[in-house]
Protein backbone atom coordinates (compact mmCIF):
# COMPACT_ATOMS: atom_id res chain seq x y z
CA UNK A 1 0.00 0.00 0.00
CA UNK A 2 2.37 2.37 0.98
CA UNK A 3 5.16 2.91 -1.57
CA UNK A 4 8.49 5.08 -1.95
CA UNK A 5 10.34 5.63 -4.56
CA UNK A 6 13.85 7.57 -4.72
CA UNK A 7 13.31 9.36 -1.70
CA UNK A 8 16.67 10.92 -0.85
CA UNK A 9 17.41 13.51 1.94
CA UNK A 10 20.51 15.55 2.49
CA UNK A 11 21.80 17.07 5.27
CA UNK A 12 24.69 19.98 4.08
CA UNK A 13 26.93 16.99 2.69
CA UNK A 14 25.77 14.06 4.61
CA UNK A 15 22.97 11.85 3.12
CA UNK A 16 20.78 10.35 5.49
CA UNK A 17 18.40 8.79 2.98
CA UNK A 18 20.00 8.35 -0.11
CA UNK A 19 17.56 6.54 -3.06
CA UNK A 20 15.52 4.66 -1.00
CA UNK A 21 12.97 2.28 -2.77
CA UNK A 22 10.63 0.10 -1.56
CA UNK A 23 6.63 -1.02 -1.16
CA UNK A 24 5.08 -2.12 1.93
CA UNK A 25 2.79 -4.05 -0.39
CA UNK A 26 0.59 -6.51 1.83
CA UNK A 27 2.95 -7.52 4.32
CA UNK A 28 0.94 -6.64 7.37
CA UNK A 29 4.27 -5.87 9.77
CA UNK A 30 7.66 -4.90 8.27
CA UNK A 31 10.38 -4.39 10.45
CA UNK A 32 13.35 -1.56 9.25
CA UNK A 33 16.62 -2.39 10.99
CA UNK A 34 19.91 -1.13 10.43
CA UNK A 35 23.13 0.09 13.00
CA UNK A 36 22.70 3.54 14.29
CA UNK A 37 22.69 6.38 12.01
CA UNK A 38 21.61 4.39 8.87
CA UNK A 39 18.84 6.27 8.53
CA UNK A 40 16.21 4.59 9.54
CA UNK A 41 14.38 7.60 11.92
CA UNK A 42 15.14 9.88 8.99
CA UNK A 43 13.26 7.97 6.77
CA UNK A 44 10.58 7.69 8.86
CA UNK A 45 10.56 11.55 8.92
CA UNK A 46 10.42 11.96 5.42
CA UNK A 47 7.47 8.86 4.91
CA UNK A 48 5.60 11.05 7.30
CA UNK A 49 6.59 14.07 5.94
CA UNK A 50 8.15 16.18 9.14
CA UNK A 51 11.02 16.23 6.71
CA UNK A 52 10.52 17.08 2.91
CA UNK A 53 12.89 14.77 0.91
CA UNK A 54 14.94 16.03 -1.84
CA UNK A 55 14.19 13.72 -4.64
CA UNK A 56 11.90 11.39 -4.53
CA UNK A 57 7.61 9.98 -4.46
CA UNK A 58 5.78 8.66 -2.16
CA UNK A 59 2.51 7.17 -2.30
CA UNK A 60 -0.28 5.25 -0.60
CA UNK A 61 -2.43 3.06 -2.04
CA UNK A 62 -1.91 5.22 -5.27
CA UNK A 63 -2.47 8.60 -3.95
CA UNK A 64 0.32 10.72 -3.90
CA UNK A 65 1.99 12.28 -0.73
CA UNK A 66 4.85 13.79 -1.85
CA UNK A 67 5.73 17.22 -0.66
CA UNK A 68 2.26 17.18 1.83
CA UNK A 69 2.32 18.97 5.28
CA UNK A 70 2.64 16.16 7.91
CA UNK A 71 -0.78 16.74 8.94
CA UNK A 72 -2.00 16.15 5.41
CA UNK A 73 0.02 12.61 5.32
CA UNK A 74 -1.64 11.60 8.73
CA UNK A 75 -5.35 12.54 7.40
CA UNK A 76 -4.78 10.07 4.53
CA UNK A 77 -3.89 7.12 6.83
CA UNK A 78 -0.44 7.19 7.90
CA UNK A 79 0.36 7.44 11.73
CA UNK A 80 3.41 7.73 13.40
CA UNK A 81 5.38 7.05 16.79
CA UNK A 82 8.23 9.32 17.95
CA UNK A 83 11.58 7.48 18.99
CA UNK A 84 11.15 8.71 23.02
CA UNK A 85 7.37 8.43 23.71
CA UNK A 86 5.83 11.49 23.45
CA UNK A 87 2.46 11.52 25.65
CA UNK A 88 0.61 14.77 26.97
CA UNK A 89 1.99 14.67 30.54
CA UNK A 90 -0.43 17.44 31.98
CA UNK A 91 -3.98 15.83 30.35
CA UNK A 92 -5.12 12.15 31.77
CA UNK A 93 -4.36 9.04 29.88
CA UNK A 94 -7.85 9.11 28.93
CA UNK A 95 -8.06 12.95 27.50
CA UNK A 96 -4.67 11.96 25.72
CA UNK A 97 -6.97 9.33 23.58
CA UNK A 98 -9.49 12.10 23.01
CA UNK A 99 -7.14 14.65 21.96
CA UNK A 100 -6.31 12.10 19.19
CA UNK A 101 -9.26 11.41 18.15
CA UNK A 102 -10.37 11.60 14.02
CA UNK A 103 -12.71 13.60 12.78
CA UNK A 104 -14.26 15.52 16.16
CA UNK A 105 -16.84 18.11 14.83
CA UNK A 106 -16.06 20.00 18.56
CA UNK A 107 -13.06 21.05 17.16
CA UNK A 108 -14.73 23.18 14.58
CA UNK A 109 -15.88 26.88 16.38
CA UNK A 110 -18.99 26.89 14.25
CA UNK A 111 -20.43 22.88 15.67
CA UNK A 112 -19.10 24.19 19.38
CA UNK A 113 -21.55 26.84 19.19
CA UNK A 114 -24.21 25.65 16.96
CA UNK A 115 -24.27 22.26 17.15
CA UNK A 116 -24.03 21.68 20.51
CA UNK A 117 -26.05 18.16 20.62
CA UNK A 118 -23.97 16.57 17.53
CA UNK A 119 -20.61 17.50 19.59
CA UNK A 120 -21.81 15.63 22.80
CA UNK A 121 -23.22 12.83 21.09
CA UNK A 122 -19.63 12.58 19.57
CA UNK A 123 -18.24 12.90 22.83
CA UNK A 124 -19.41 10.70 24.50
CA UNK A 125 -19.29 7.99 21.88
CA UNK A 126 -15.48 8.96 21.64
CA UNK A 127 -15.29 8.07 25.47
CA UNK A 128 -16.76 4.90 25.27
CA UNK A 129 -13.97 3.82 22.57
CA UNK A 130 -11.32 5.25 24.41
CA UNK A 131 -12.69 3.59 27.81
CA UNK A 132 -12.41 0.41 26.05
CA UNK A 133 -9.03 0.45 24.29
CA UNK A 134 -7.66 1.91 28.41
CA UNK A 135 -8.97 -1.66 28.71
CA UNK A 136 -7.38 -3.59 26.49
CA UNK A 137 -4.55 -1.99 27.11
CA UNK A 138 -5.44 -2.72 30.94
CA UNK A 139 -4.40 1.38 31.70
CA UNK A 140 -8.15 1.05 32.75
CA UNK A 141 -7.25 1.82 36.41
CA UNK A 142 -5.17 4.66 35.41
CA UNK A 143 -7.49 6.58 32.92
CA UNK A 144 -8.14 9.83 35.14
CA UNK A 145 -3.95 9.78 35.93
CA UNK A 146 -1.95 12.52 34.04
CA UNK A 147 -0.26 10.49 31.76
CA UNK A 148 3.07 11.96 33.09
CA UNK A 149 2.50 9.91 36.04
CA UNK A 150 2.78 6.33 34.17
CA UNK A 151 5.87 4.74 33.47
CA UNK A 152 7.78 5.03 30.26
CA UNK A 153 6.70 1.87 29.36
CA UNK A 154 3.38 2.49 30.32
CA UNK A 155 3.70 5.64 28.03
CA UNK A 156 4.61 3.91 24.98
CA UNK A 157 1.55 1.37 25.61
CA UNK A 158 -0.90 4.56 25.42
CA UNK A 159 0.86 5.72 22.64
CA UNK A 160 -0.47 2.79 20.68
CA UNK A 161 -3.42 3.11 22.27
CA UNK A 162 -3.56 6.22 20.42
CA UNK A 163 -3.03 4.78 17.60
CA UNK A 164 -6.06 2.76 17.99
CA UNK A 165 -8.30 5.48 18.88
CA UNK A 166 -6.89 7.42 15.49
CA UNK A 167 -7.19 4.44 12.94
CA UNK A 168 -5.33 4.85 10.29
CA UNK A 169 -3.99 2.72 7.47
CA UNK A 170 -0.89 2.51 7.99
CA UNK A 171 1.73 2.83 11.83
CA UNK A 172 4.92 3.78 11.89
CA UNK A 173 6.62 2.71 15.01
CA UNK A 174 10.04 4.38 15.61
CA UNK A 175 11.56 1.92 18.14
CA UNK A 176 8.48 0.24 20.20
CA UNK A 177 10.50 -1.66 22.99
CA UNK A 178 13.12 1.23 23.46
CA UNK A 179 13.18 1.32 27.29
CA UNK A 180 10.56 -0.57 28.32
CA UNK A 181 10.12 -3.38 30.18
CA UNK A 182 10.24 -7.06 29.19
CA UNK A 183 6.74 -7.77 31.11
CA UNK A 184 5.26 -4.60 29.21
CA UNK A 185 7.12 -5.18 26.10
CA UNK A 186 5.02 -8.66 25.96
CA UNK A 187 1.83 -6.24 26.23
CA UNK A 188 3.17 -3.90 23.38
CA UNK A 189 3.66 -7.00 21.13
CA UNK A 190 0.29 -8.60 21.92
CA UNK A 191 -1.38 -5.38 21.33
CA UNK A 192 0.56 -4.82 18.26
CA UNK A 193 -0.54 -8.42 16.82
CA UNK A 194 -4.04 -7.83 17.96
CA UNK A 195 -3.96 -4.59 15.88
CA UNK A 196 -2.49 -6.26 12.84
CA UNK A 197 -5.29 -8.90 12.87
CA UNK A 198 -7.77 -6.27 12.57
CA UNK A 199 -5.83 -4.97 9.50
CA UNK A 200 -4.06 -2.01 10.52
CA UNK A 201 -0.32 -2.35 8.64
CA UNK A 202 2.76 -1.48 10.97
CA UNK A 203 6.08 -0.82 9.54
CA UNK A 204 8.33 -0.78 12.44
CA UNK A 205 11.70 0.01 13.44
CA UNK A 206 13.41 -1.75 16.34
CA UNK A 207 16.98 -2.70 17.45
CA UNK A 208 15.62 -5.85 19.66
CA UNK A 209 15.24 -8.59 17.06
CA UNK A 210 13.43 -11.06 19.43
CA UNK A 211 11.16 -8.33 18.87
CA UNK A 212 11.56 -8.02 14.90
CA UNK A 213 11.30 -11.90 14.91
CA UNK A 214 7.91 -12.72 17.01
CA UNK A 215 6.52 -9.79 14.82
CA UNK A 216 8.22 -9.70 10.86
CA UNK A 217 7.52 -11.78 8.05
CA UNK A 218 9.58 -9.11 6.06
CA UNK A 219 12.31 -7.01 6.91
CA UNK A 220 14.19 -4.23 4.85
CA UNK A 221 17.51 -3.15 6.21
CA UNK A 222 19.43 -0.05 5.64
CA UNK A 223 23.10 1.10 5.96
CA UNK A 224 24.59 4.44 5.57
CA UNK A 225 21.24 5.99 4.39
CA UNK A 226 21.02 2.93 1.39
CA UNK A 227 18.63 0.14 1.33
CA UNK A 228 20.93 -2.98 1.69
CA UNK A 229 18.42 -6.03 2.03
CA UNK A 230 14.77 -6.67 1.83
CA UNK A 231 13.31 -10.25 2.62
CA UNK A 232 12.73 -12.23 6.13
CA UNK A 233 14.96 -11.88 8.99
CA UNK A 234 16.66 -15.45 8.94
CA UNK A 235 17.93 -14.54 5.63
CA UNK A 236 18.77 -11.21 6.78
CA UNK A 237 21.16 -12.73 9.33
CA UNK A 238 22.76 -14.79 6.47
CA UNK A 239 23.16 -12.02 4.14
CA UNK A 240 27.03 -10.99 3.80
CA UNK A 241 25.71 -8.02 3.33
CA UNK A 242 24.28 -7.09 6.20
CA UNK A 243 26.68 -8.73 8.70
CA UNK A 244 29.43 -6.06 7.46
CA UNK A 245 27.11 -3.53 7.95
CA UNK A 246 26.85 -4.15 11.49
CA UNK A 247 29.98 -5.58 12.27
CA UNK A 248 32.03 -4.13 9.75
CA UNK A 249 34.77 -5.65 7.32
CA UNK A 250 38.02 -6.65 8.00
CA UNK A 251 39.16 -4.87 5.05
CA UNK A 252 37.62 -2.75 2.96
CA UNK A 253 38.87 -4.04 -0.32
CA UNK A 254 35.87 -6.38 1.14
CA UNK A 255 33.25 -3.58 0.11
CA UNK A 256 33.93 -3.35 -3.56
CA UNK B 1 -20.27 53.62 45.89
CA UNK B 2 -19.55 55.17 42.99
CA UNK B 3 -15.98 54.33 43.94
CA UNK B 4 -16.98 50.81 44.62
CA UNK B 5 -18.75 50.69 41.24
CA UNK B 6 -16.04 52.04 39.45
CA UNK B 7 -13.76 48.92 40.34
CA UNK B 8 -16.60 46.38 39.57
CA UNK B 9 -17.02 47.94 35.94
CA UNK B 10 -13.10 48.12 35.35
CA UNK B 11 -12.85 44.30 37.12
CA UNK B 12 -15.11 43.23 34.59
CA UNK B 13 -13.50 44.89 31.50
CA UNK B 14 -10.36 42.99 32.83
CA UNK B 15 -11.59 39.76 33.56
CA UNK B 16 -12.88 39.57 29.89
CA UNK B 17 -9.23 40.68 28.58
CA UNK B 18 -7.40 38.41 30.50
CA UNK B 19 -9.61 35.50 29.85
CA UNK B 20 -8.99 36.38 25.96
CA UNK B 21 -5.46 36.53 26.69
CA UNK B 22 -5.49 33.17 28.31
CA UNK B 23 -6.89 31.30 25.06
CA UNK B 24 -3.97 32.00 23.60
CA UNK B 25 -1.16 31.90 26.13
CA UNK B 26 -2.80 29.57 28.24
CA UNK B 27 -4.60 27.36 26.39
CA UNK B 28 -2.74 27.23 23.18
CA UNK B 29 0.61 28.14 24.41
CA UNK B 30 1.18 31.00 21.92
CA UNK B 31 2.90 33.64 24.35
CA UNK B 32 1.61 37.31 23.17
CA UNK B 33 2.49 39.97 25.10
CA UNK B 34 0.45 42.24 22.04
CA UNK B 35 -2.99 41.92 23.23
CA UNK B 36 -2.94 45.08 24.34
CA UNK B 37 -3.03 45.92 20.90
CA UNK B 38 -6.46 44.48 19.91
CA UNK B 39 -7.69 46.13 23.10
CA UNK B 40 -6.63 49.25 21.42
CA UNK B 41 -8.25 48.20 17.92
CA UNK B 42 -11.34 47.56 19.72
CA UNK B 43 -11.24 50.99 21.82
CA UNK B 44 -10.29 53.05 18.95
CA UNK B 45 -12.95 51.89 16.49
CA UNK B 46 -15.37 52.01 18.57
CA UNK B 47 -15.01 55.09 19.94
CA UNK B 48 -14.58 56.68 16.52
CA UNK B 49 -17.25 55.32 14.70
CA UNK B 50 -19.43 56.25 17.85
CA UNK B 51 -18.23 59.91 18.75
CA UNK B 52 -19.11 59.79 14.47
CA UNK B 53 -22.26 59.37 15.36
CA UNK B 54 -22.78 55.47 15.13
CA UNK B 55 -25.07 53.83 17.65
CA UNK B 56 -23.12 52.40 20.27
CA UNK B 57 -24.08 49.39 19.83
CA UNK B 58 -23.00 48.98 16.33
CA UNK B 59 -19.80 50.95 17.12
CA UNK B 60 -19.14 48.31 19.82
CA UNK B 61 -20.05 45.14 17.38
CA UNK B 62 -18.10 46.81 14.19
CA UNK B 63 -14.87 47.07 17.49
CA UNK B 64 -14.98 43.18 17.94
CA UNK B 65 -14.82 42.45 14.09
CA UNK B 66 -12.33 45.01 13.34
CA UNK B 67 -10.37 43.08 16.37
CA UNK B 68 -10.71 39.91 15.09
CA UNK B 69 -9.90 40.85 11.63
CA UNK B 70 -6.68 42.50 12.96
CA UNK B 71 -5.88 39.10 14.94
CA UNK B 72 -6.09 37.31 11.79
CA UNK B 73 -4.21 39.62 9.58
CA UNK B 74 -1.38 39.45 11.96
CA UNK B 75 -1.61 35.65 12.78
CA UNK B 76 -0.62 35.55 9.25
CA UNK B 77 2.97 36.91 9.79
CA UNK B 78 3.07 36.19 13.83
CA UNK B 79 2.25 32.58 13.45
CA UNK B 80 5.50 31.92 11.15
CA UNK B 81 7.41 32.37 14.23
CA UNK B 82 7.47 29.86 17.38
CA UNK B 83 8.16 30.37 20.77
CA UNK B 84 10.16 33.51 21.71
CA UNK B 85 10.65 35.05 18.19
CA UNK B 86 6.52 34.67 18.75
CA UNK B 87 6.50 36.60 21.49
CA UNK B 88 8.65 39.51 20.84
CA UNK B 89 7.04 39.82 17.52
CA UNK B 90 3.69 40.00 19.29
CA UNK B 91 5.17 42.85 21.04
CA UNK B 92 6.38 44.70 18.57
CA UNK B 93 2.82 44.71 16.59
CA UNK B 94 1.48 45.77 20.23
CA UNK B 95 4.02 49.11 20.04
CA UNK B 96 3.18 49.64 16.07
CA UNK B 97 -0.60 49.97 17.17
CA UNK B 98 -0.23 52.76 19.67
CA UNK B 99 2.67 54.47 17.71
CA UNK B 100 -0.25 54.15 14.93
CA UNK B 101 -2.71 55.69 16.99
CA UNK B 102 -0.09 58.17 18.56
CA UNK B 103 0.93 59.58 14.86
CA UNK B 104 -2.66 59.19 12.56
CA UNK B 105 -4.19 62.33 13.70
CA UNK B 106 -6.86 62.37 11.28
CA UNK B 107 -7.95 59.01 12.88
CA UNK B 108 -7.15 58.72 16.66
CA UNK B 109 -6.81 62.44 17.54
CA UNK B 110 -3.06 61.81 18.25
CA UNK B 111 -1.57 62.27 21.56
CA UNK B 112 -4.60 64.14 22.35
CA UNK B 113 -6.44 61.05 21.76
CA UNK B 114 -10.96 61.21 21.32
CA UNK B 115 -12.73 62.96 24.35
CA UNK B 116 -16.54 62.92 24.64
CA UNK B 117 -17.47 58.72 24.06
CA UNK B 118 -21.13 58.36 24.28
CA UNK B 119 -22.04 55.77 26.98
CA UNK B 120 -24.75 53.58 26.77
CA UNK B 121 -28.29 54.41 27.77
CA UNK B 122 -29.73 51.43 27.09
CA UNK B 123 -31.81 50.53 30.09
CA UNK B 124 -32.98 54.12 30.07
CA UNK B 125 -31.32 55.50 32.79
CA UNK B 126 -29.16 58.82 32.50
CA UNK B 127 -25.29 58.01 30.92
CA UNK B 128 -23.67 59.06 34.07
CA UNK B 129 -25.67 55.86 36.21
CA UNK B 130 -22.62 53.78 36.85
CA UNK B 131 -25.05 50.98 38.05
CA UNK B 132 -26.64 51.04 34.34
CA UNK B 133 -22.81 50.99 32.67
CA UNK B 134 -22.29 47.96 35.08
CA UNK B 135 -24.97 46.16 34.35
CA UNK B 136 -24.59 46.28 30.46
CA UNK B 137 -20.74 45.59 30.93
CA UNK B 138 -21.35 42.57 33.19
CA UNK B 139 -23.99 41.30 30.83
CA UNK B 140 -21.98 41.67 27.70
CA UNK B 141 -18.86 39.95 29.78
CA UNK B 142 -20.61 37.33 31.21
CA UNK B 143 -21.27 35.89 27.42
CA UNK B 144 -17.68 36.57 26.38
CA UNK B 145 -16.73 34.70 29.07
CA UNK B 146 -19.33 31.79 28.64
CA UNK B 147 -18.42 31.71 24.87
CA UNK B 148 -14.70 31.01 25.75
CA UNK B 149 -15.43 28.84 28.48
CA UNK B 150 -17.72 26.62 26.29
CA UNK B 151 -14.75 26.83 23.64
CA UNK B 152 -11.75 25.77 26.26
CA UNK B 153 -13.92 23.01 26.93
CA UNK B 154 -15.06 21.54 24.03
CA UNK B 155 -12.68 19.34 21.51
CA UNK B 156 -11.56 22.60 20.31
CA UNK B 157 -9.74 23.41 23.67
CA UNK B 158 -8.59 19.99 24.16
CA UNK B 159 -6.61 20.17 20.59
CA UNK B 160 -5.21 23.76 21.65
CA UNK B 161 -3.98 22.07 24.37
CA UNK B 162 -2.75 19.13 22.60
CA UNK B 163 -0.81 21.66 19.92
CA UNK B 164 0.20 23.67 23.02
CA UNK B 165 2.25 20.20 24.86
CA UNK B 166 3.43 19.02 21.81
CA UNK B 167 2.98 20.36 18.22
CA UNK B 168 4.15 17.49 16.40
CA UNK B 169 2.24 15.08 18.08
CA UNK B 170 -0.52 16.97 16.76
CA UNK B 171 0.57 16.96 13.41
CA UNK B 172 1.34 13.71 13.28
CA UNK B 173 -2.57 12.68 14.35
CA UNK B 174 -3.48 14.74 11.60
CA UNK B 175 -4.08 18.71 12.72
CA UNK B 176 -3.23 21.86 10.82
CA UNK B 177 -1.43 23.82 13.86
CA UNK B 178 -1.07 27.00 12.36
CA UNK B 179 -5.33 26.98 11.55
CA UNK B 180 -5.94 26.08 14.97
CA UNK B 181 -3.65 28.93 16.27
CA UNK B 182 -5.07 31.03 14.04
CA UNK B 183 -8.42 30.62 14.78
CA UNK B 184 -7.60 30.66 18.38
CA UNK B 185 -5.89 34.21 17.78
CA UNK B 186 -8.86 35.54 15.73
CA UNK B 187 -11.43 34.70 18.80
CA UNK B 188 -8.97 36.12 21.52
CA UNK B 189 -8.36 39.21 19.31
CA UNK B 190 -12.47 39.31 19.13
CA UNK B 191 -13.32 39.33 23.00
CA UNK B 192 -10.18 41.19 23.32
CA UNK B 193 -11.86 43.71 21.25
CA UNK B 194 -14.70 43.82 23.23
CA UNK B 195 -12.97 44.32 26.39
CA UNK B 196 -11.20 47.35 24.31
CA UNK B 197 -14.72 49.13 23.39
CA UNK B 198 -16.20 48.51 27.02
CA UNK B 199 -13.00 50.17 28.44
CA UNK B 200 -13.59 53.13 25.88
CA UNK B 201 -17.30 53.76 26.37
CA UNK B 202 -16.65 53.33 29.77
CA UNK B 203 -14.09 56.39 30.13
CA UNK B 204 -14.91 58.19 27.79
CA UNK B 205 -11.68 59.12 26.50
CA UNK B 206 -9.03 57.17 25.37
CA UNK B 207 -5.40 58.03 24.18
CA UNK B 208 -2.34 55.73 23.29
CA UNK B 209 -0.85 56.49 26.81
CA UNK B 210 -3.44 53.64 27.94
CA UNK B 211 -1.97 50.97 25.81
CA UNK B 212 1.08 50.75 26.33
CA UNK B 213 3.02 47.37 27.53
CA UNK B 214 1.98 48.90 31.06
CA UNK B 215 -1.28 47.56 30.44
CA UNK B 216 0.08 44.25 28.65
CA UNK B 217 1.81 43.19 32.16
CA UNK B 218 -1.08 44.08 34.38
CA UNK B 219 -2.86 41.88 32.44
CA UNK B 220 -0.18 39.36 32.70
CA UNK B 221 -0.30 39.47 35.83
CA UNK B 222 -3.96 39.08 36.12
CA UNK B 223 -3.59 35.68 33.85
CA UNK B 224 -0.67 33.84 35.98
CA UNK B 225 -2.04 35.37 39.88
CA UNK B 226 -5.51 33.46 38.74
CA UNK B 227 -4.00 30.65 37.03
CA UNK B 228 -3.46 30.73 33.41
CA UNK B 229 -5.09 27.35 31.15
CA UNK B 230 -7.76 27.17 33.30
CA UNK B 231 -11.28 29.03 32.95
CA UNK B 232 -11.74 30.54 36.13
CA UNK B 233 -8.50 31.65 36.60
CA UNK B 234 -8.03 34.90 34.71
CA UNK B 235 -11.70 35.68 36.09
CA UNK B 236 -10.27 35.29 39.42
CA UNK B 237 -6.69 37.17 39.07
CA UNK B 238 -8.38 40.26 37.15
CA UNK B 239 -10.57 40.68 39.99
CA UNK B 240 -7.93 40.32 42.54
CA UNK B 241 -5.30 42.69 40.55
CA UNK B 242 -8.22 45.40 40.46
CA UNK B 243 -9.44 45.05 43.95
CA UNK B 244 -5.58 45.41 45.13
CA UNK B 245 -4.95 48.38 42.37
CA UNK B 246 -7.59 50.32 43.93
CA UNK B 247 -6.45 49.42 47.59
CA UNK B 248 -2.90 50.32 47.64
CA UNK B 249 -4.35 54.02 46.55
CA UNK B 250 -5.72 54.34 50.18
CA UNK B 251 -2.33 53.74 51.61
CA UNK B 252 -1.63 56.16 54.59
CA UNK B 253 0.49 58.56 52.67
CA UNK B 254 0.82 62.02 53.53
CA UNK B 255 -0.39 64.42 50.54
CA UNK B 256 2.53 65.34 49.12
CA UNK B 257 3.41 61.60 48.59
CA UNK B 258 0.95 60.97 46.60
CA UNK B 259 2.81 60.59 43.72
CA UNK B 260 4.45 57.58 45.05
CA UNK B 261 1.04 55.27 44.52
CA UNK B 262 1.54 54.23 41.34
CA UNK B 263 4.99 53.45 42.02
CA UNK B 264 4.10 51.70 44.95
CA UNK B 265 1.27 49.60 42.92
CA UNK B 266 4.21 48.37 40.50
CA UNK B 267 6.54 47.52 43.20
CA UNK B 268 3.83 45.32 45.07
CA UNK B 269 2.74 43.24 41.64
CA UNK B 270 6.07 43.33 41.34
CA UNK B 271 6.80 41.08 44.97
CA UNK B 272 3.41 39.16 43.97
CA UNK B 273 4.93 37.73 41.25
CA UNK B 274 8.11 37.02 42.56
CA UNK B 275 6.45 35.45 45.17
CA UNK B 276 3.65 33.68 42.89
CA UNK B 277 7.03 31.83 40.94
CA UNK B 278 8.28 30.82 43.84
CA UNK B 279 5.14 29.35 45.90
CA UNK B 280 2.68 28.60 43.20
CA UNK B 281 4.00 29.09 39.90
CA UNK B 282 0.27 27.35 38.43
CA UNK B 283 -1.12 30.42 39.56
CA UNK B 284 -4.17 30.31 42.12
CA UNK B 285 -6.19 27.90 40.20
CA UNK B 286 -4.11 25.37 39.05
CA UNK B 287 -4.89 23.58 35.67
CA UNK B 288 -3.80 19.35 35.62
CA UNK B 289 -0.37 19.55 36.71
CA UNK B 290 2.14 16.48 37.57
Amino acid sequence: MLEARNITKTFGGLTAVDDVSFALADTPITGLIGPNGSGKSTLFHCLSGFYGADRGELSLAGTPLTGLAPHKISALGIARTFQFARVLPFMSVRDNLLAVAPGQSGERLRSVFFAPRAVRRQERALQGQADAILEFLRLDPLSGTPAGHLSYGQQKLLEIGRLLIARPKVVLLDEPSAGVNPALIKQILKSIKELSRQGLQFFIIEHNMSVISQLCSRVLVMDAGRLIFEGSLAQAQKSQRVIEAYLGTGTHAAYS
Amino acid sequence: MDYLLHIAIMAVIFMVFAASLNLQLGVSGLYNFGQVAFFAIGAYASAILSTGGAPIGLSMLAAIVVAALAGLLISVPLLRMRGDYFGIASLAFAEMIRLLALNERWATGGPMGIPAIPRPEWLGMAPTSLVQFLVIAAALAALALAGLGVLQRAPFGRTLKLIREDENVAMAFARDVKAFKRRAMCVSAAAAGLAGALWAHYLTYISPNDFTVQTTILLLLCLVLGGKGTIAGPILGAGLVMVIQEALRFLPLAPELGRLVAPIQGIVFGAVLVLLMIRRPQGLIGEMRE
